[in-house]
């Protein structure tokens, strides 16, 4: 199928420690193709894209760019094969001028050595002398030419960009139109965007869509990856959908409808059913209206957001990574400072406490960066259990802590969640757990304390498959008990399951509201990915005035420092 | 084609946390076997000297408890904000704090010894972390490097210390830059075989930081912050007590270290009565920042070094220098063996275009 | 008066040229992202250095050259222990300081007795003969030694090659983000080797000035701090060149004026009103160990405003400084 194809990528296979990424993947793209690549978190589309960028290599597989069959070990070698990426954290110096990101790296000698400069007083046997050459690509820099050159590119393709200015002072549109840029300048093939709409608005990613559009029909093939659908069909020629590190299926965009496509993403089968009870309602525990806060770039992540969850009840947050769900959690456990709005846990106003107070009100959290928020990774089983019960007066021996208790307390968590792989509470460091393990001992630390509220965000996301069950139940039980649960997840089955109400979130606000026995995949789906619904007012899905969230926080990166995480998260 | 492939430990083997230390030592030691061949002594008999006779002597050992004092309390200093992650790398300036702030309570005031010593001790403690809460202060509100301001407020001290010697502090019966003699009353009396009572503070600054770090819910958050700050503040910790504790407390015990000195060993404050002791607590708290009690092994360690040093080079007439060179090399060493603890290092002599070289060529 | 300030001048530049040269130098290594604390241990070492072999040769130049060399051997130590292995870069810099002291003492202790003319005072080719008779600053500036000449030099030139050369573009790069430089090709462990090595040269340099032309001796420990106010300099010049230059010499002029504020009494005259508040208060603060705290106050407070007032956004200090660099693979 892929004989006239310019890129191939064949049979791709890439195991990280525990998680296999990419499951044998082909990929082909066509000459001036705009190629949609499209999964949720985790599905493998960043693992394939870093192979291609020469960031990872294939344990197995071939990558083909026309006639030549590519070895990529650096990004260096992928540039030279004339493959550009923009990254989604762009990979720019906010202290260099725009012409000095473009050119870094490139040796630009100054005017008067260029070799096609005909205006140079030099003569042209002096400017070739291989020694007069390399002294002035490493001790002159000629910022005249590039610039020039920057500007017609820019200019071509409809970016406004002022070359000289400093990259710290450009929006992050701008910023992003810089990075293609760098691209364009090193004469790329080949152009991978890799989420590009996540940090912009929608405005600005229409202005996006116009100039890819244009650089697809000047020749250039590009791969859009992307997990909102409206995206894919709106610019993409051909789609290719990933689910669980295999390619589901690659298909013409004009033969196919956005619930295809969701269907395709989201995929139908149920890993598990879970029986719960009708439970009571009782009181409210979390009471938030017109929630507003900022990510950590300062750009609005969530909209003016109302939320009741009362005791007992479990609320499903669904949606796609980067609308808002990090920031909404966070907010919740108070270690996000709200710019806008209320919060009320029991009835009592925590609108702009302390982490602390939220800790005491009886608001658990599972974060879901759980090496960044959720323990330390160096420090033992018994102080990542003790991490909020040390305050409380059984550990308390006079002025002292009671470390004995404080052990015989994490043995009893490890104990009652099965916790594996800890054979002494003050020797296993936190880090030395496996995901799932380490999520359970989370978990347990947070659920021990019979809060009133539980904050959980992809409690299940790079885990193993038998920690996800013993998860599940374990919130379920917990709702039994009473305690509100706010559960935040990527995976549809878990808040199907889970939940007893259904909230999307799109772009930091609450787009639509069901519950698990009314629910429709389908119709999740296309919420979740910003699709357009026939019978929905199209101003309800896309707000005017909502600003684009980013899809991942910094601290998301960090977890990629162990392997199952990164593989598991490897959206980012 | 030689490839160096690296890859971090995931975790660091037990022996290896004790054996480095160890291989450190010795191998700073052979460098320095080198020079003092090169100077026509014998390393061996050298060395015995060095650390033998002094450990066997009593006049040996008591000098090295006396040494050990400031060093262990200046340690200490580094320890504390290193175990929540901070780097005070001006203990030398707030030694130098308390040994102003001391000396001036035990030449101006006039009490009784039992209730002057404590005096000058309080208010040494309070100048060093003084001293150490701005660094702390500015870090906790503002982000400012502690690691830079320490540093600076060191020479701040340093001059502060020089004019006050020459000034306002001045012994008027004499025209040096330094104090009058201490009273008797201000002066520490001896504890035990010939060491002054500043050994005792020390000891105890060493259980009281072993036991704040190890035993109380102040250390647990301490330690917690130093590990990971964004989820001790999630579990409602405060970073900025914490970080303004660990400075404040650290800062008082180079206070303590300062007057300490003055009070129990050199009598009178002169510029440039310390040599440096703020500074060598960096690797002291280095090596022993697995526990309080190994600063002070580590300081008892350095104090060995410095007594050793001087009569192994009265006796061999080999320059002080040399001593200090070791001291450098020891700590050089040291910080070269954390990176084979941190990572794996593999070697391989293998075929062009089959190098699966990492990061490092 | 006039002899006063020509003479506070004089020795205000002679100060000025070991902050300008160690400064330069600690500021190229840090906008690489390696701060070097070693300065002081490299400028004694190139004071020793070039001190022997001009002993020895009697050529100021090739001491000189010996004295760069030699504070670059102390920053190869640097650049291993930080770049390659990842140490620690404030604990390697302290101990390099202290090892650079040790050294020098320990082999220089043969040479305290001696003494060399120190490198000759010129004027300025064609030019320089009118210069010098410009009022106050003519003897000051434009008869000096040509470490003074070259130091004044350098400014610019380093302006020039960390703004308008490719080497120090991506110098620079690999001080704000090591990770992104490597993407562009860029080699961040050669261009670090070669920043750390630029810094010792240059601090080698600084402790050679200090011995061959401005004092003509050896004296063990004889950089008296100097290395630390040229870290300190580079913070408060906010690591650019131009404002570097001013530091230096706002340094320099105060390390001239508190060696000679004794001879110039600044209080005002007895039964002046206030005379009596204020004459204290000035003398306390001419005080010349009191004004020796000055340049490191200034740091601490041009380094906090510049946080306080961006709130830790886009300082000026590079981004990736104190960060070793590790290449990401899979």
């Amino acid at each position: 199928m892929a004989d006239h194809a310019f890129l191939r990528m064949e049979d791709i296979y890439k195991e990280f420690p525990g998680v296999v990424a990419n499951d044998h993947i082909d990929l082909s793209v066509n000459g001036g193709e705009i190629h949609g690549l499209l999964g949720e978190n985790g599905a493998g589309k960043s693992t394939l894209m870093k192979i291609l960028y020469g960031l990872y290599t294939p344990d197995s597989g071939e990558i083909y760019l026309g006639d030549d069959r590519l070895e990529l070990d650096t990004p260096q070698d992928a540039i030279d094969a004339g493959i550009g990426m923009v990254h989604q954290h762009f990979k720019l110096i906010p202290r260099l001028t725009v012409a000095e990101n473009v050119v870094l790296g490139q040796r630009e000698p100054a005017a008067t050595f260029r070799a096609d400069n005909d205006d140079s007083r030099l003569p042209e046997s002096i400017r070739n002398n291989r020694v007069v050459k390399s002294l002035a690509e490493t001790f002159s820099l000629g910022l005249d030419a590039p610039e020039q050159r920057i500007q017609e590119l820019a200019d071509q393709y409809g970016f406004d960009i002022d070359v000289s200015a400093n990259v710290a002072d450009l929006d992050v549109g701008q910023q992003q139109r810089v990075e293609i840029l760098k691209a364009l300048y090193r004469d790329v093939d080949l152009l991978v965007l890799d989420e590009p709409t996540a940090v912009l608005s929608p405005t600005e990613a229409d202005r996006l869509f116009d100039s890819l559009s244009r650089l697809a029909d000047e020749g250039l093939s590009i791969i859009f990856i992307t997990h909102k659908l409206g995206e894919v069909t709106a610019i993409a020629d051909r789609v290719t959908v990933l689910r669980e590190g295999r390619r589901v299926d690659t298909v013409p965009v004009a033969e196919t409808t956005q619930a295809d496509l969701a269907e395709l993403m989201v995929g139908r089968e149920v890993l598990f059913r879970i029986e719960k009870d009708d439970a009571a309602h009782g009181d409210p525990v979390l009471e938030a209206s017109g929630l507003r806060a900022d990510d950590d770039r300062g750009i609005e992540s969530l909209s003016g957001l109302d939320l009741t969850v009362r005791e007992g009840e479990v609320v499903g947050i669904a949606g796609v990574s980067g609308n808002g769900q990090t920031e909404l959690a966070e907010a919740l456990a108070g270690i996000r400072e709200l710019t806008d709005g209320d919060l009320r846990i029991d009835g009592a106003d925590l609108t702009g406490a302390s982490p602390r107070a939220f800790v005491d009100a009886g608001v658990s959290f599972v974060p879901e960066d759980r090496l960044r928020y959720g323990c330390a990774e160096e420090l033992s089983v018994l102080h990542n259990a003790g991490m909020k019960a040390y305050r409380e007066d059984r550990f308390a021996d006079g002025p002292l802590l009671d470390y004995d208790e404080l052990g015989r307390y994490a043995e009893s968590l490890v104990e009652d969640f099965d916790i594996r792989g800890v054979s002494d509470v003050t020797d296993i460091d936190a880090g030395d757990l496996s995901g799932g393990n380490l999520q359970k001992l989370i978990l347990a630390r947070e659920l021990d304390r019979d809060p009133d509220l539980l904050i959980a965000n992809q409690p299940t996301r790079g885990v193993d498959v038998g920690a996800i069950e013993f998860i599940r139940e374990a919130i379920l039980e917990q709702r039994e008990q009473g305690t509100g649960v706010v559960l935040l997840s990527e995976d549809l089955d878990e808040i199907t399951d889970l939940s007893d109400r259904i909230l999307v979130i799109y772009e930091g606000e609450f787009v639509y509201e069901t519950t698990p026995e009314n629910a429709d995949r389908e119709r999740l789906g296309i919420e979740m990915t910003g699709g357009r619904v026939a019978d929905e007012p199209a101003d309800a899905v896309n707000s005017p005035e909502a600003v684009a969230p980013t899809a991942a926080t910094d601290g998301a990166e960090s977890t990629d420092s162990t392997a199952d995480v990164a593989a598991a998260g490897d959206g980012d | 084609m030689v490839g160096i492939d690296l890859t971090a430990r995931e975790n660091v083997p037990r022996w290896l946390n004790y054996a480095t230390p160890v291989v450190t030592i010795l191998l700073a030691l052979a460098c320095g076997a080198v020079a003092l061949l090169a100077l026509g002594v014998s390393p061996l008999a050298a060395y015995w000297t060095m650390f033998g006779d002094t450990l066997l002597s009593t006049f040996g050992r008591t000098q090295t408890l006396i040494k050990a004092v400031p060093l262990i309390l200046a340690g200490l200093a580094v320890y504390l904000p290193l175990r929540a992650g901070l780097f005070n790398i001006g203990a030398e300036g707030q030694l130098v704090f308390g040994a102003i702030a001391g000396t001036w309570i035990g030449l101006n005031v006039e009490l009784p010894s039992v209730l002057l010593l404590p005096l000058m001790f309080v208010a040494a403690g309070t100048a060093g972390a003084f001293l150490a809460g701005i660094p702390a202060w500015l870090r906790a509100k503002w982000d400012v490097n502690e690691i830079i301001t320490s540093l600076l407020l060191t020479f701040v001290a340093l001059q502060l210390q020089s004019y006050l010697v020459r000034g306002p502090m001045q012994d008027p019966t004499g025209n040096f830059p330094h104090t009058a003699q201490l009273s008797a009353a201000a002066t520490i009396p001896e504890a035990l075989l010939g060491v002054h009572a500043g050994l005792i503070v020390a000891v105890v600054a060493v259980a009281v930081t072993y036991v704040l770090v190890r035993k109380t819910g102040l250390g647990f958050e301490i330690t917690f912050v130093g590990a990971n700050d964004a989820a001790a503040r999630q579990a409602g910790m405060s970073r900025f007590k914490i970080y303004l504790l660990v400075f404040v407390i650290g800062g008082a015990f180079a206070g303590l270290a300062g007057i300490s000195e003055i009070a129990g060993l050199q009598g009178r404050l002169r510029a440039g009565f310390e040599p440096g002791y703020g500074f060598t607590a960096i690797p002291i708290a280095l090596l022993g920042r697995n526990s309080a009690i190994n600063v002070m092994l580590a300081g008892l360690f350095f104090a060995l070094l410095f007594v050793g040093g001087s009569s192994m080079s009265v006796a061999y007439g080999v320059p002080a220098a040399l001593v200090e060179i070791l001291q450098a090399l020891i700590i050089l060493f040291l910080i070269t063996a954390e990176f084979f603890k941190r990572y794996h290092v593999d070697i391989e002599f293998d075929r062009a275009g089959d190098a699966a070289t990492g990061g490092e060529a | 008066m006039v002899t006063f300030a020509a003479g506070l001048l004089d020795a205000t530049v002679q100060a000025a040229t070991v902050l300008i040269l160690a400064g330069l130098g600690e500021l190229i290594t840090e906008r690489a992202g390696v701060l070097n604390l070693g300065v002081e241990g490299m400028m004694l070492a190139g004071a020793l250095g070039g001190f022997i072999v001009t002993v020895l040769t009697g050529s100021h130049w090739l001491g000189f050259g010996v004295g760069i060399l030699c504070g670059m051997a102390l920053a190869l130590v640097h650049a291993f222990l930080c770049i390659t292995l990842k140490s620690d870069q404030v604990i390697s810099g302290v101990m390099i300081t202290l090892l650079g002291g040790g050294l020098t003492t320990y082999f220089g202790s043969a040479w305290v007795e001696e003494s060399i003319d120190g490198f000759p005072e010129v004027t300025l080719p064609l030019i320089g003969e009118y210069l010098v008779e410009i009022p106050l600053i003519g003897e000051a500036f434009f008869r000096s030694t040509a470490t003074d000449y070259l130091a004044l030099l350098l400014v610019p030139l380093g302006w020039f090659f960390l703004t308008r050369t490719n080497l120090g573009l991506e110098l620079v790069s690999i001080g704000e983000d090591p990770e992104t430089a490597d993407t562009m090709g860029v080699s961040v462990f050669r261009l670090r080797y070669l920043a750390v090595l630029i810094g010792g040269g240059f601090a080698g340099a600084a402790g050679a000035h200090l011995s061959l032309a401005f004092s003509g001796l050896w004296v063990p420990g004889m950089t008296a701090g100097r290395g630390w106010i040229a870290v300190a300099l580079v913070i408060f010049a906010q690591w650019r060149p131009s404002r570097l230059l001013i530091g230096a010499y706002l340094f320099g002029l105060l390390d001239a004026f508190r060696l000679r504020s004794q001879s110039l009494s600044l209080s005002l005259e007895p039964g002046t009103p206030l005379a009596s508040v204020f004459n204290p208060v000035i003398d306390f603060l001419t005080n010349p160990q009191i004004m020796g705290t000055y340049p490191y106050l200034a740091t601490i407070i041009v380094l906090t405003y510049a946080v306080a007032r961006t709130k830790g956004d886009r300082l000026a200090v590079p981004d990736a400084l104190l960060e070793p660099y590790t290449r990401e693979t899979d």
